[in-house]
């Protein structure tokens, strides 16, 4: 369960990577000769198959020349973005025994939801 | 005349060495300086060569890479013999993993491997192995470099080095790569192992990274007293003994502790000084203060 989280997580800053990377016409061999590492390496990177140093993550930023809010969070609604970011660091500083408990929760309201019907979207 | 001056070559040799194992680098770079000064006095070849290749591998342990490299291709190229051949070949690999050129490093690493079968020096295969290790590490091969380090331990046992170096940076480094696979009890087992062997063997460097990971575990684990402590505990190692990638990453760690902990303030003084490493990147804060990347990093990748 944890190892399914983790790797979600790798996931969603390759693929963000990938998007950028490629909304701004860069191969995969330039990104990897600017940031500094081997193109082989970037590729696993975008798969979430490759652990990065702070300093190439870091880097990654400054060759994207963007903002925080600009790299993660661009295809979320404006409105939402403040509540996610907080409600992300809240649940970064539970223990994993009460994420799971939070997760089972969330997944116990989607159900009933369903059951009533009111899910937001539906 | 020349009596006095190779004995003084061999006792600054073999303080250097020990100060290598003892992670105090920098004095153990000014011994090896004042070696080479005397190889050259004594128009030895053969001795300048042993000289400038344990300054080399101060100056990598360092972090010095670009000196540590200088001479290295030239020294491969001449000499036949396999210990020199070994020493240069590690280090080339060692010099070109901390650049990031991690394929060319695996060359060079095998090269060194080739070399050392067979001069029957268990600790030279055993270091071979723990940086074959490093570089699979490196490259995000966790189980090829598991394999790595537990050959390398193997080796060790069936060598006799018992506690002796280099088994407290395999272990840790064995420790810390299961850390990186989740098996956090089992890393913090290990490294806890190591951490003992370091003390014994009076290793700081070893000590201060046994710390480092232990903090990222315990920071992982949400167990935060004990991440904040063994952060504490590693940073001021790092500081004492001018380990900077030891330091950035403690700050890191300090700094997402206090963040998990509540204490922002804590957390803000910690990222600032990160920050002021990376000066070109004005964002660092902001980005570690928003995003959990504990589990998309690895704190020994040097580039």
């Amino acid at each position: 369960m944890m190892t399914a989280k983790f790797k979600k997580q790798s996931l969603l800053v390759g693929s963000r990577i990938r998007s950028l990377r490629k909304d701004r016409d860069l191969t995969q061999a330039d990104l990897a000769a600017r940031i500094g590492i081997q193109q082989s390496d970037l590729c696993r990177m975008e798969n979430g198959e490759y652990k990065v140093s702070l300093e190439t993550l870091f880097r990654i930023l400054s060759v994207f020349e963007m903002n925080i809010a600009e790299f993660f969070h661009e295809d979320l609604p404006g409105a939402l973005r403040e509540r996610d970011a907080e409600i992300l660091r809240l649940f970064h500083r539970l223990s994993p025994r009460s994420q799971e408990e939070l997760i089972d929760y969330m997944q116990f309201k989607l159900q009933f939801e369903d059951r009533l019907g009111n899910r937001k979207g539906n | 005349m020349d009596g006095d001056r190779l004995a003084s070559y061999s006792d600054l040799t073999t303080e250097g060495n020990n100060l290598v194992r003892r992670g105090d680098f920098r004095r153990a770079i000014d011994n090896f300086e004042r070696a080479l000064r005397l190889a050259d006095d004594l128009q030895d070849p053969a001795l300048h060569v042993k000289a400038l290749l344990n300054l080399s591998t101060a100056r990598l342990a360092a972090g010095d890479i670009k000196e540590a490299e200088k001479g290295l291709r030239e020294i491969l190229l001449k000499t036949r013999d396999p210990q020199t051949i070994f020493v240069t070949s590690s280090n080339l690999a060692s010099a070109l993993r901390r650049q990031g050129r991690l394929d060319r490093a695996l060359l060079y690493a095998r090269r060194a491997l080739r070399a050392c079968e067979g001069l029957e020096n268990i600790s030279w295969r055993a270091t071979c192995h723990n940086l074959l290790g490093n570089i699979y590490m490196n490259m995000s091969y966790l189980d090829d470099a598991v394999a790595e380090y537990r050959f390398a331990l193997t080796l060790g046992e069936k060598g006799g080095l018992g506690t002796a170096y280099p088994v407290d940076y395999i272990k840790e480094n064995l420790g810390y790569c299961l850390l990186l696979k989740k098996r956090h009890r089992q890393g913090i087992a290990i490294i806890l192992e190591a951490l003992q062997i370091a003390q014994r063997n009076g290793n700081t460097r070893c000590l201060a990274e046994c710390h480092q990971d232990l903090s990222f575990a315990y920071m992982q684990l949400k167990d935060l007293p004990r991440a904040r402590e063994h952060g504490e505990k590693s940073l001021e190692l790092a500081i004492q003994q001018d380990y900077r990638d030891i330091q950035k990453n403690c700050y890191y760690l300090l700094g997402e502790t206090h963040l998990l902990m509540g204490d922002d303030a804590g957390s803000d003084g910690y990222f600032d000084l990160l920050q002021e490493f990376f000066p070109e990147v004005p964002v660092i804060k902001d980005f570690l203060r928003t995003f959990d990347v504990s589990s998309i990093i690895n704190l020994k990748n040097p580039v």
